[in-house]
């Protein structure tokens, strides 16, 4: 990262500089944390923001075109669309909650158990993962939904077991190399135990990239999430769940193409907005970690 | 180096049996009673009791897994709840339209994606870098299943270019296999960049250049191949993820696959079925990524020897 030395003369003026520099410089970080924080906002303040009951039915009004007052138009229940895309970003965050934060709770520890003790527990564990990798996220969701039975927590839950994984490795490779480094092996010289090491040590400096792929998961959350709704296996209608309204609206493309259209935006734009602030955290924090 | 190549080999039906063994454990977790769906709601007991015992449900659990090895050796997977037919033939059937399908998905992502990539590298910095890596951003986040359906209503509702379902012409395959495409294409461009960007930078490239090799050769030549191993390994994982996403792919247009079985078989808690699938599926990547590890030991002599 370059410095810049501001003088107290040309302050104004260099900071502007400076700060639209930095904002060119990391175009991606910025657009991608907008579009977060725009999904994020859109979400905590749904009921505020929609102008329906996502809910509510009037089946005098269906089928409306994207017009006013109804934007996004109406579904085949007169439930207005926009409303209903609004509050889907509430769903979006929970999915993102739950599935990040169960595959982050089970992976992390496991993959800097498997890093730090070594030897036969390391070889267990990396082949757990080697063996869960030969499944295809989608295919294993499946399967795991197919014994849970469909519904948007089951599907959460399956979507968090497929991506452990990535988790368990990122985490124990980091702590292979973090193991390594001095201020760990003086906590070990001055007795600490091995959870004390592993969070407080460890953990606090392997945070950081776990969550740059924290950021990029979620992406990928929000797209299998509402793929597994769309196939039926996730969120059930009436849910105003994106993948499951697209599923309502898939039998009525051509005649109302916009009951997809919206929800799927909504679907594309909050992934993308992920994959960004992920991509241009990775790129900031890239001269200190090479996980491999 | 035999150790190599001798643990590589036997790692593949060790895990298969290990994968074996979870699907089959999975699979009897399904909740309703098999026997009960097959006999019918309205059977009476001792009809379901005589399939029960039919189907070797009545035996230990080690017991039925041992007969399940045992059939699965001699192809035979069992019997599907929901058509009657054996689950073996169901699959031959739709087989062959997924695996149709993902070829195509597959060639067209290694095709566009390595040239995305590699050219991308080439002119990092510039319009088409930037151009290369906004559309592959992009790739990565759209909702394929959203594109698909757009893509349907503009080119085979409105335009009437392409049929709208199924799997009947050379044309059908226009836009699932675009959409499927999609995702590992982007992935494996960016793939591409980040691993020709490694090496354009070492010393071996400046000699190359020096000694007054045009372009196209210090690329080609020099460039591509040492940054093929992660390309092969990137290409490798993404068939996986690839064959994950026929499963939507074919269930958004009516492709008569594998993916749109499996969806109908959770619908009807066709179990048999399911473990069929999720077990050709889990052997398929198996097999891929076996013959990724046997290409790249075979182009790189340094990982035999690690």
């Amino acid at each position: 990262m370059t410095e810049y030395v501001l003088r107290s003369s040309d302050a104004p003026y260099r900071a502007w500089r400076v700060g639209i520099a930095s904002l060119l410089r990391h175009r991606n970080l910025v657009l991608g944390a907008s579009i977060v924080l725009i999904v994020l906002l859109t979400g905590l303040l749904a009921p505020l923001l929609a102008p329906y009951d996502p809910y509510a039915q009037n089946l005098s009004i269906a089928f409306q075109s994207p017009s006013f007052p109804h934007i996004f138009g109406t579904d085949e229940y007169g439930r207005d669309m926009f409303s209903r895309v609004l509050y889907g970003a509430r769903l979006a965050q929970l999915e993102i909650t739950v599935s990040v934060g169960m595959a982050l709770v089970i992976g992390v520890p496991l993959g800097m158990i498997s890093g730090y003790l070594g030897g036969p527990t390391d070889q267990v564990i990396l082949w757990a993962i080697d063996l869960l990798y030969a499944f295809p996220g989608i295919v294993l969701a499946i399967l795991i939904v197919a014994i849970l039975g469909p519904g948007l927590f089951d599907s959460l839950v399956a979507i968090s077991i497929f991506s452990i994984p990535v988790y368990t490795r990122l985490a124990r490779n980091l702590t292979l190399s973090l193991k390594q480094i001095e201020y760990v092996e003086a906590a070990r010289a001055l007795g600490a135990g091995t959870w004390r090491i592993l969070f407080h040590h460890i953990l606090r400096n392997a945070a950081a990239p776990i969550l740059v792929q924290a950021t990029l998961t979620a992406g990928d959350v929000v797209l299998t999430a509402s793929g597994l709704s769309f196939l039926g296996l996730g969120a059930q209608p009436p849910l105003a769940e994106w993948g499951a309204m697209m599923a309502d609206g898939r039998n009525f493309l051509g005649v109302a193409t916009y009951l997809t259209f919206f929800p799927g935006a909504a679907i594309t734009l909050t992934a993308l907005g992920l994959n960004l602030l992920g991509d241009g955290l990775r790129d900031r924090l890239d001269p200190r970690f090479h996980p491999r | 180096m035999r150790n190599y190549w001798l643990r590589k080999i036997l790692a593949v039906p060790l895990i298969l049996l290990v994968a074996s063994f979870l699907i089959f454990w999975a699979v009897r977790l399904l909740p309703g009673d098999p026997a009960r769906l097959m006999a019918g709601m309205q059977a009476d007991q001792k009809v379901v009791d005589s399939v029960r015992s039919r189907l070797g449900l009545d035996k230990p659990f080690a017991i039925q897994y041992e007969i399940f090895l045992r059939n699965l050796l001699h192809g035979d997977l069992g019997t599907s709840i929901r058509s009657h037919k054996p689950v073996a033939e169901e699959i031959a059937e739709r087989f062959p339209y997924t695996l149709a399908l993902t070829t195509v998905s597959f060639a067209l992502a290694v095709a566009v994606g390595t040239t995305a990539g590699v050219f991308a590298a080439i002119y990092s910095g510039r319009v088409l870098d930037h151009l290369v890596m906004v559309t592959a951003i992009s790739g990565a986040s759209i909702a394929n299943f959203w594109l698909a359906l757009l893509a349907m209503n503009l080119f085979a509702v409105r335009l009437a270019w392409v049929p709208l379902l199924g799997a009947n012409s050379w044309k059908s395959y226009i836009l699932p296999s675009i959409t499927l495409a999609l995702l590992p294409s982007a992935v494996i461009a960016r793939m591409c960049r980040a691993s020709m960007l490694d090496i354009i930078h070492q010393d071996y490239i400046r000699t190359a250049r020096a000694k007054g090799l045009s372009t196209a050769k210090v690329y080609i030549n020099h460039a591509l191949r040492n940054a093929l191993i992660p390309i092969v390994t990137i290409v490798g994982m993404n068939f996986a993820s690839l064959l994950g996403g026929a499963v939507i792919t074919e269930t958004v247009f009516n492709w008569p696959g594998l993916g749109r079985l499996m969806v109908d078989a959770v619908r009807y808690r066709d179990y048999a079925t399911i473990q069929g699938i999720t077990l050709l599926t889990v052997a398929i990547v198996i097999a891929v990524n076996f013959a990724v590890d046997v290409f790249i030991g075979l182009v790189d002599p340094r990982i035999r020897f690690d």
